[in-house]
């Protein structure tokens, strides 16, 4: 499911620039005013902004018995105090949904964390010091990368046993690859640029040129990636919990859900449609954002 | 052939870390691998266990015991199943047939959507129509494809009683049975894939219609329509082709638990049930299997597309 191949555009300006740090203010804004200018980043920040909201919010918006089992109310179809009906053992679809994007989103960033902490500075070192270690890494990532994401996610999965920690983890490795190759990508690039020549001859170290001046010009393609990785992050997660490997009852999960209610299909419709329409909305979500702001990095796609 | 060569002498060490880390997934097994490989219910004292320790090599160091699996792998042993005790190998060869007809066929049908749809939404580029393939294609990659299997079956086998609900007919029993059982799941597999290959053909194709050969052919007077399709849709097609490796490899990764949905009696489904069963062996095999194949799948794609581009070598 994780089709989602980030930075196969190339990235010239950086939405975040200056190589200096410690003007997080000013920056924020610079960001915001830039996302604003794309509809497409718009739309997306405001699906991903209300999700991580609902998230946040979810035991303030849906009373604590959401999850306690009413088995006089198993299987009513939508209504007034059930707006997206109840599951099999009577309990409030759509308190379940608002209580499984804290699972989805929560998966979802912990295991880009994952990816992106092991990924950059892998692809760095590859990216900077070529020849052997260089090709190492390439040959490793292109490993993991044979693997269909969903497949190895699983493989690891099911030998590290099902639970929230063992799916992110899954995940997080799955994902590794995409930014090391990303980070490699920038680093290559920017190594011959002048300014990286430039601090050189000022006697800086490799250690320092790296993580000082090549770092922080190489960030927008991996602020890009992180968007639509996260999209993959919670397909992914969604097809772990189909499978039983994700979340373990009773820990509402949208994979679980659909799942669970894949066996319902004929008598309760309902309960195979509105986990969908929950991981469907969020990935596009994330699609959008990272689309937008793949565009307002590419400075040839500028004024349009 | 100077590439070719390069290109294959590269595949040699990504086999290498494939085999070794499903070789790992064992190490990642908590407790006793021996119990792992076995599967529940094993009696910690028995004849089995001991054997299968002694037959793996458990009491030697792990470097020692990896060169025996791999030896034992190539040799075609893969192990045998902790539910049937048959060999692995059996298992996969029996399924494998079935697997790779329905890939082909979700392949064909992501082709028959992506093309179309890149194409319109390039020549279209800005105008509703663009619009509109973009919004598709996005609807592809966002949609989980076990979700589009779900809602299908709901809506084209439940409720208009269109297609079958489930069921596999092998092609050499019936074929026109045998796409309209599969017609559903090469579906749902496919969507994702199309998603992605349509936009690449959209982005590749603006790239290719803003170069100058294309404004050369333009003054020459050749018609728009041909344009495209004789001048741009060629060297746009290349970075596609690449992509195209890659989207059949997530094309399997979709198709474990559409298989399993659809009760296809391929790759995917065994693999599912192996997990649900806790029958190790088999999750290992099967991964390694379809790993390997992803890779000479990529490897297929890099020659050919050092055939459509004669700049490669």
């Amino acid at each position: 499911m994780a089709f989602l191949t980030p930075g196969s555009t190339s990235h010239v300006l950086p939405l975040v620039p200056g190589a200096r740090s410690g003007r997080q203010v000013t920056r924020l804004h610079h960001l915001t005013r830039q996302v604003r200018r794309s509809r497409q980043a718009t739309i997306g920040l405001a699906i991903v902004g209300t999700m991580t909201l609902i998230a946040l919010l979810a035991p303030v918006l849906v009373r604590w018995d959401v999850g306690v089992p009413v088995l006089t109310d198993a299987l009513l179809s939508p209504s007034r105090a059930h707006p997206m009906g109840t599951d099999e053992l009577g309990r409030d679809v759509l308190g379940r949904l608002v209580h499984g994007a804290r699972v989805s989103l929560s998966v979802a960033a912990l295991a880009v964390g994952v990816s992106v902490l092991a990924g950059v500075p892998l692809g760095m070192v590859a990216g900077f010091w070529e020849g052997k270690i260089g090709a190492a890494v390439m040959r490793f990532t292109e490993a993991i990368q044979a693997f269909p994401a969903v497949l190895l996610a699983i493989a690891i999965a099911s030998a590290l046993g099902p639970g929230i920690e063992n799916a992110m983890i899954a995940i997080g490795v799955v994902g590794i690859p995409a930014y090391a190759r990303l980070a490699r990508a920038e680093v290559l690039r920017l190594k011959s640029s002048e300014f990286v020549h430039a601090a050189r001859a000022s006697g800086a170290g490799s250690g320092r040129i790296l993580i000082r001046h090549v770092m922080p010009n190489g960030t927008a393609p991996i602020i890009v990636a992180i968007s639509t990785g996260s999209a993959s992050a919670i397909l992914t997660e969604a097809a772990l919990s189909f499978v039983g490997l994700g979340a373990t009852p009773p820990t509402p999960s949208w994979g679980s859900m659909l799942q669970n209610g894949y066996q319902f299909i004929t008598i309760a419709p309902w309960l195979g449609i509105f986990p969908g329409i929950a991981i469907s909305v969020t990935t596009f979500g994330f699609i959008f954002l990272g689309d937008g702001l793949r565009d307002l990095s590419d400075p040839r796609l500028r004024g349009r | 052939m100077h590439f070719f060569a390069r290109r294959l002498v590269q595949t040699v060490p990504v086999l290498l870390f494939i085999s070794a880390l499903t070789f790992g997934l064992l190490l990642l097994l908590p407790g006793d691998p021996v119990l792992g490989l076995l599967g529940p219910g094993v009696d910690i004292d028995s004849q089995a266990v001991d054997d299968m320790r002694a037959e793996l090599n458990l009491d030697k160091p792990i470097p020692v015991q990896y060169a025996t699996w791999l030896g034992n792998v190539l040799k075609g042993d893969l192990g045998r199943s902790a539910a049937t005790k048959q060999p692995v190998s059996d298992a996969i060869l029996s399924r494998l047939p079935v697997s790779a007809f329905l890939t082909l066929y979700a392949v064909a049908i992501m082709l028959l959507i992506a093309l179309p749809l890149g194409i319109l939404s390039a020549v279209k580029h800005g105008t509703g129509w663009d619009l509109l393939a973009s919004a598709i294609s996005v609807f592809g990659l966002a949609v989980p494809g076990f979700w589009l299997a779900i809602l299908m079956i709901m809506f084209l086998a439940v409720r208009l009683d269109w297609l079958p609900a489930s069921g596999y007919v092998s092609p050499r029993e019936s074929l026109p049975d045998s796409l309209r059982y599969l017609l559903m799941p090469a579906i749902a597999m496919g969507a994702a894939g199309a998603g992605t290959l349509t936009r690449q053909l959209r982005s590749s194709l603006l790239e290719v219609m803003r170069d100058d050969y294309i404004r050369t052919a333009r003054a020459k007077g050749v018609r728009g329509r041909a344009v495209v399709y004789r001048h741009a849709l060629r060297n746009a097609l290349i970075p596609s082709t690449t992509m195209l490796g890659l989207i059949v490899g997530q094309l399997i990764g979709g198709s474990l638990i559409i298989e399993s949905i659809f009760l296809v009696p391929g790759m995917g489904s065994l693999l599912v049930t192996a997990i649900f069963t806790r029958d190790f062996p088999i999750v290992q095999a099967g991964t390694l299997v379809i790993a390997v194949i992803v890779v000479l799948i990529n490897l297929g794609v890099d020659v050919l597309y050092g055939v459509l581009d004669p700049r490669i070598d």
